[in-house]
Order: C-alpha cells, then structure tokens, then sequence
C-alpha cells in the first residue's frame, strides 16, 4: 500500500485522494484536507499515543522510501541550492579563487555568491543567511560576504591576481581578514565608529599602496549617516576625489575615495594602530 | 510506481519536538538533541557533529541522516 496509503488508511481518508503535500504541524484539528484535498495537515499535538506510534510507523516507512523529512523552509532552501548548483551561475569566480585561496574561504566564498543572489531576488532571506555564514566562518566569514557581495572579488581580486600573484598573496591576509579596502556600514554603528574606521582604513590603504578605498551602506539609516558624514566633514573629505554611486530605490549607497592626497588632519577622533583594523 | 511517489512530508519549525519524539530522539537540558532512550548519547549530524533542537532542520533515510538547517549545512548537502 506505500506509506501514504497508511497515512490515508490512518486517518479514514479516502483511498483515491490525491494527496502530494503532508504538513506536520502543532496547531489545528487531528487532520485536516487543503488546497483541494491536495494538502494534509496533521496536528501532531493532538494525537494520542497509539496514534502516534502509528504514526511513527508510516514516518519511517517514508523516510525508508529515501525521501527527506524536512523543516518546510529547510526544504525550500535545499530545493533552492539545488537548483542554484544546476544553474551554477557563479562556477567561473569559484573556479578562478579554486586553487589561490584556503578551501574554508572558498567555502564562504561559495555561500556568500549564494546570498548575493538572494540579496537581488529575495532580500528577506540576506540576514538569516549572513548570520549563517558568519556562525561556520567567523567575522572572517563576514567579511568575506561583505566584500562578495559588494563585488570585490571579481572586480579587485581577480584583476589584482592577474597583474601579481605576489601582491595579491600579500593584499589577501589584509583584505580578508580585515577588509582594509571597504568600510560596510550595519545598523548599529556610531557615526563616530563610521568616522574612525573610514580614517583608518584610508591609512591602511595608502600604507599598502592601494589607490582607493570605499565606504558602503545599505538601507536609509545608514546611507542617510553616510551623507551626513560626507557634509560633517566636508573638509577632511575635499582632499580626495571620490565618486558616489547611489541606487535610492534598492536603498544603496557607494562611496569612492581615491587616495591620491593627503589629508590635514586625522578623521578619527583616537589614535589608533594602522596596522590594527579590529 | 506508487501514487505515493511524489508525495512529500514537511513539518512546521515549531513541531520539530514532536518530530523529534516521532524518531525516538529527545532533547536534554542543554537544547542538544539526543537519544530517548540514552540520553548520554548525542546525535550527530552529517558533518560528525552534534546538533541543537534549533539547528535542526530534517532527516533522511530512516532517521539516520540529522540535517542541520543552516545555509552552510544545507549547500554542503545539496553537492553530495
């Protein structure tokens, strides 16, 4: 009869009912038929114990079948990656780091190429999914992300490998670990956080001899405190060229400054170690 | 083929207890999910490890493969 036969069996369901989608849930009556009796629902709260232990019967029947037994946004994300591996729109950026970067980078690396298409389809996923990069790989794991999905990793890392493998060996305990080449704006940062590590990295940057270095921002509070940053410090500001991308629909705000002058003054209000990003 | 060939079975994030006791499996004091009957027991997950009541996200084969939820899990998973 199969495990949904049971299950049908189990719950006096009609045998010709074509069920494709069982949901055990906590909430509800015993059983209930949805979505034109294609769905059954199953409150798993209010069986007693000998329903149960049938039901543990027919689960296992089911998962004896080879199929999985799934969180439903569990399984929505593993169908997801599936389908991401199929399409696999990112295997040449992958393909390129393969060989010149350590396997767990690679790893976020991989998973951060994930969560950047999401953050263009389905933005509501991007902090469960940063989160859960950040859990296996630290802030390394983060950064990695940060820089990801800003587009450094094709766009700067490549181009720097390409012209100098030495350089690029040297740049990339700098750049990753400490993302010296991009301050990222998050919700909970101070103004004056934003102003010393904008400083900071700007020395770190010109130490190593990168030419420019970029401040970004997501959402309308931290690019309403990066233009306020710009206008405050206007003076400390006009000695670089920068340019300034900015989408207002996507809420998305990029800061170029290219580090051809010096600056008169420290941005940053402490002292800080060049050499020590934090 | 059976007419149960397509069919599938999901569950809610707030019946993972239950689903837990329906794959005689408990969880102890500390959220880490563990055998029902040998508590002392911890059940891992693929990856060797074991695994929180909120780090759960489903099983396969009988109940002997414990998925984790997470992004990190899940694409490893999905290139075996």
């Amino acid at each position: 009869m199969g495990w949904l036969g049971s299950l049908k069996a189990f719950f006096h369901i009609e045998v010709g009912t074509r069920i494709t989608n069982v949901y055990y849930t906590h909430y509800g009556d015993k059983y209930e038929l949805r979505d034109g009796d294609q769905a059954l629902l199953v409150n798993l709260n209010a069986l007693n114990n000998d329903e149960k232990k049938q039901l543990r019967t027919i689960t296992r029947e089911y998962l004896d079948t080879g199929k999985f037994l799934l969180e439903a946004k569990t399984k929505s994300l593993l169908e997801d990656l599936y389908d991401y591996n199929k399409r696999s729109p990112n295997s040449s950026i992958l393909g390129f780091f393969r060989d010149i970067i350590p396997p767990a980078d690679l790893e976020a690396l991989d998973a951060s190429l994930y969560l950047r298409e999401k953050f263009i389809s389905d933005r509501t996923s991007v902090p469960q999914l940063k989160y859960d990069i950040v859990k296996n790989f630290g802030n390394r794991g983060g950064n990695i992300a940060n820089l990801c999905t800003a587009g450094y990793f094709e766009n700067f890392l490549m181009n720097l490998y390409n012209s100098s493998p030495e350089q690029f060996k040297r740049l990339y305990e700098l750049i990753v670990p400490k993302s010296i080449i991009a301050v990222f704006v998050y919700h909970d940062m101070r103004k004056e956080d934003i102003k010393r590590e904008i400083d900071l990295k700007i020395r770190l940057c010109k130490r190593y001899g990168i030419p420019f270095m970029h401040i970004h921002g997501i959402g309308k509070d931290n690019t309403k405190k990066i233009k306020e940053i710009l206008a405050e410090e206007s003076e400390y500001f006009s000695y670089y060229q920068k340019r300034i991308f900015e989408d207002e629909g996507k809420g998305i705000l990029a800061v170029e400054l290219l580090l051809s002058n010096q600056p008169p003054t420290d941005l940053g209000k402490e002292n800080d170690d060049p050499t020590d990003p934090g | 083929m059976t007419m149960d060939e397509g069919a599938v079975i999901v569950f809610d994030k707030n019946a993972r207890k239950e689903i837990l006791d329906l794959l005689d499996k408990s969880v102890n004091d500390e959220g880490i999910i563990v055998e029902k009957e040998d508590p002392d027991v911890h059940v891992l997950a693929i990856d060797g490890t074991e695994l929180t009541l909120d780090e759960f996200g489903g099983v396969k084969k009988g109940s002997e493969v414990f998925i984790k939820s997470d992004l990190v899990s899940l694409m490893r998973l999905a290139r075996r």
